[in-house]
């Protein structure tokens, strides 16, 4: 056993301790890093040296650097953060699309201005002669009919937004897969260095950031690499990142996966954001068929009756409503030329036309309170009430889910803070007994060396 | 209880999400408290969409049958004036064809009577074109001329103009004068008769008037009990609407209104957890070993 090794070991020791203060310094840096796991040291004793019958240490070897994860409860908060992402989107864009349609705080929702437009008629009952009367009740009518077509045009807005958006949203994914895949090779390629970690952070908080997007979900292999899945269909296997497109029409938008096997559909199978915004999309297009059948069904009550009436010159009614069939909501309009004449509105029900004669409008009014919408199954109030209780229960779900969801993220994030998390208390105790090594390490390099001069004083 | 281990970040995040959380509750409330408002959105409470929505459309339909209902109770009210009157001139008419039916008053006596039996015709026929602004109470549909002409012959049409005063009840607001004044008995054709018959100085013609005299005071008997009905209805549909005004305010306030107490309570208590919630925040930050070493 000589004095060289006794130094040898010092400096290892000195090495060790100097790659625990980097460790240490890497975390306290990293404490605030979203996603960041905390590091550490995997030394060892070195080999030890055989002289004679005993066997002496050499100091420590530093093996390298290793993260401190879950792998487990990392794969959780993937797949709740795809879930609560889905929720959340979903709550969001219908939640805006409600507060135009329905608002409940000014009284000028479509359910009331239906309301009052029949109410116009039953004023105009008093004296249907009256023009400013029957002017009251077209402006009511256009009201009506101007409401529909805001609320249809939001929709519209919503749907071509939201198709806008999953454009947007995919472009940046596959941006995300390319960098997942490369940061896999690099944790390949770089085993257990200090950077390896960094790699394999930046990649599962990319992983995170995809999971969020797309509800993918990850399995890790025991080497450290992560397959990201949608649906059960690899989207990033190691190395390699597939290549994702949004396809189909602006009214059924679609997104695939190129997989060696030809393109495989994953609209219906795609979560988090995207699946919030495909939940968003259908409901939405569900709605806007409910509202385009209500302003078809109000358009043709409204004028098949006012067909059978009489104006203030004797001649029979034209059609109140004016709509193209598909997009009735956005189109219903007040015929323009009893728009300009409110004398063409059909109240009377005989010819000769009395001046008072409200006969036809008496069924007009009538017509408030049949059962002539949505399949001759409820009335037009009814109607209305259940497009927007659909959209406020789907608004209601999924904030719901989302509160639930986000709970439970928050929980996991917790969770995975538990174990990965930097504790400032854990690293200022690890920065004192590294501190303490090191400065030991270095006393014995001192004292080796004031020995070995010694023994060189003696041979002089 | 299991103690897992905790982080700086770690804490700081759970503070921070619970500030964010009572945060937004917060601003809730305020929201709530500022406007009074609990209920804007269907998913506010999706449950009371249907009725809140079926609740104003009954409220807003109220507003609209308590004016109609005033303007029939109105109109009938005219119409009742104008039969009154048309009731005190049939009365007349019945005691002259009494008086000058008997055999104490001569041939000429009768003959002058027919002068007064046409100014009680003129009457009639003046109380049967009975307008209100312009409309004239039993012309029917046809309300913007007169009713009768001065032979007490009917112009009008047969429509019977009403508004609807309550959901699916309407109450008349003018009447079919055919219908009404010469429906069994032709009130005008009667006078018009003791007229020609005073005319003739025959005593006899002039007593045979008497029943059709009777049968038109009869006929204006019926017609107040048409016009009564009508009045009624419209007045019970009045404060059945007044009732229903108040009752559906209250069930619509019910669901929108926020209770400004249990609001205002909920507000201090938000208050008080949110700035205590901060004040933890806020302790935590140099909570830790570095800042002793």
């Amino acid at each position: 056993m000589s004095l060289f090794t006794s130094l040898y070991a010092a400096r290892s020791g000195l090495r060790a301790a100097s790659s625990g203060i980097a460790v240490v310094s890497h975390n306290v840096a990293n404490a605030a890093t979203e996603g960041f796991s905390r590091r550490r040291i995997v030394a060892s004793t070195s080999e030890p040296v055989r002289l004679g019958n005993a066997w002496f240490g050499t100091g420590v070897s530093v093996k390298g650097v290793s993260r401190v994860t879950d792998q487990l409860i990392a794969e959780r908060v993937v797949r709740i953060t795809g879930k609560e992402a889905r929720a959340t989107s979903s709550r969001d864009i219908l939640s805006s699309l409600e507060k135009v349609a329905f608002d409940g705080s000014t009284g000028r929702s479509s359910a009331d201005l239906l309301s009052a437009f029949y109410d116009s008629m039953r004023r105009l009952s008093t004296d249907p002669s009256d023009r400013s009367l029957r002017a009251a009740m077209v402006t009511s009518g256009v009201a009506l009919a101007d409401n529909l077509n805001q609320t249809s045009r939001s929709m519209t807005e919503t749907l071509d937004g939201i198709v806008a958006e999953l454009r947007a949203t995919v472009d940046g994914i596959q941006e995300k897969l390319d960098k997942i895949a490369s940061l896999n090779r690099s944790v390949a390629q770089s085993g257990q260095s200090l950077g390896a970690g960094d790699f394999a952070d930046d990649r599962d908080q990319l992983i995170a950031e995809v999971a969020e997007e797309l509800g993918a979900t990850v399995d890790f292999t025991n080497e450290g690499q992560a397959t990201l899945f949608v649906g059960g269909h690899a989207i990033v296997s190691g190395g390699v990142a597939r290549t994702l497109a949004i396809g189909g029409t602006p009214a059924a938008p679609t997104i695939t996966v190129s997989a060696d096997r030809g393109v495989i559909d994953l609209t219906a199978l795609a979560g988090g954001r995207f699946g919030g915004m495909m939940d968003a999309f259908n409901t939405t297009s569900g709605l806007l068929t409910d509202l385009n059948t209500f302003a078809a069904d109000l358009a043709t009550n409204v004028n098949t009756q006012h067909t059978a009436g009489f104006d203030l010159n004797g001649v029979a009614g034209i059609d109140f409503f004016t709509v193209t069939a598909g997009t009735e909501g956005a189109s219903i309009a007040v015929d323009a030329t009893i728009e300009a004449d409110p004398g063409l509105v059909a109240a009377a029900g005989a010819v000769p036309v009395g001046v008072g004669d409200g006969d036809n409008l008496a069924l007009l009014i009538g017509l408030e309170d049949g059962l002539n919408f949505s399949g001759a199954t409820v009335t037009g109030e009814d109607a209305l009430a259940d497009i927007f209780a659909e959209l406020g229960r789907e608004v209601s779900t999924a904030d719901l889910n989302s509160q639930a969801l986000a709970t439970e993220k928050s929980d996991l994030a917790e969770l995975r803070e538990s174990v990965s998390g930097v504790s400032l208390d854990e690293e200022a105790t690890s920065l004192i007994s590294w501190q303490a090594a090191y400065q030991a390490s270095s006393r014995v390099v001192t004292a080796t060396n004031q020995l070995l001069g010694e023994l060189m004083e003696m041979v002089r | 209880m299991t103690l897992i281990r905790t982080t700086f970040i770690g804490r700081l995040n759970a503070n921070g999400r619970e500030v964010s959380k009572l945060g937004a509750r917060l601003g809730l409330a305020q929201i709530q408290a500022a406007s009074g408002i609990k209920y804007n959105r269907a998913s506010d409470d999706v449950g009371r969409v249907s009725r809140l929505h079926g609740l104003r459309e009954h409220l807003a339909d109220q507003t609209v049958f308590e004016e109609n209902a005033t303007w029939s109770f109105g109109m009938m009210t005219h119409v009742d004036n104008a039969l009154e009157e048309m009731k005190d001139v049939l009365t007349k008419a019945r005691e002259l064809a009494v008086q000058l039916g008997s055999e104490s008053y001569n041939d000429q006596d009768r003959i002058d009577g027919a002068v007064t039996a046409q100014g009680l015709m003129d009457q009639l026929v003046q109380l049967g074109n009975s307008e209100v602004n312009g409309r004239y109470l039993f012309a029917g549909f046809a309300w913007d001329a007169a009713a009768f002409d001065a032979a007490g012959v009917y112009q009008g049409d047969t429509g019977d103009p009403s508004v609807e005063v309550a959901s699916g009840v309407n109450a008349a607001t003018s009447f079919d004068g055919s219908a009404l004044l010469q429906g069994t008995t032709d009130i005008f054709a009667e006078v018009s008769a003791l007229v020609a018959a005073l005319a003739t100085g025959n005593a006899t013609n002039v007593r045979a008037q008497i029943d059709g005299l009777e049968s038109s005071v009869e006929q204006i008997g019926s017609a107040f009990v048409t016009a009564g009905y009508e009045a009624n209805k419209a007045d019970d549909a009045l404060t059945l609407a007044q009732n229903l005004s108040l009752a559906l305010t209250e069930q619509v306030s019910d669901i929108e209104d926020a209770d400004q107490v249990e609001t205002y309570t909920l507000l201090a208590q938000l208050k008080t957890a949110y700035e205590a919630s901060l004040q933890v925040t806020s302790a935590s930050r140099s909570d830790n070993l570095f800042s002793r070493l």
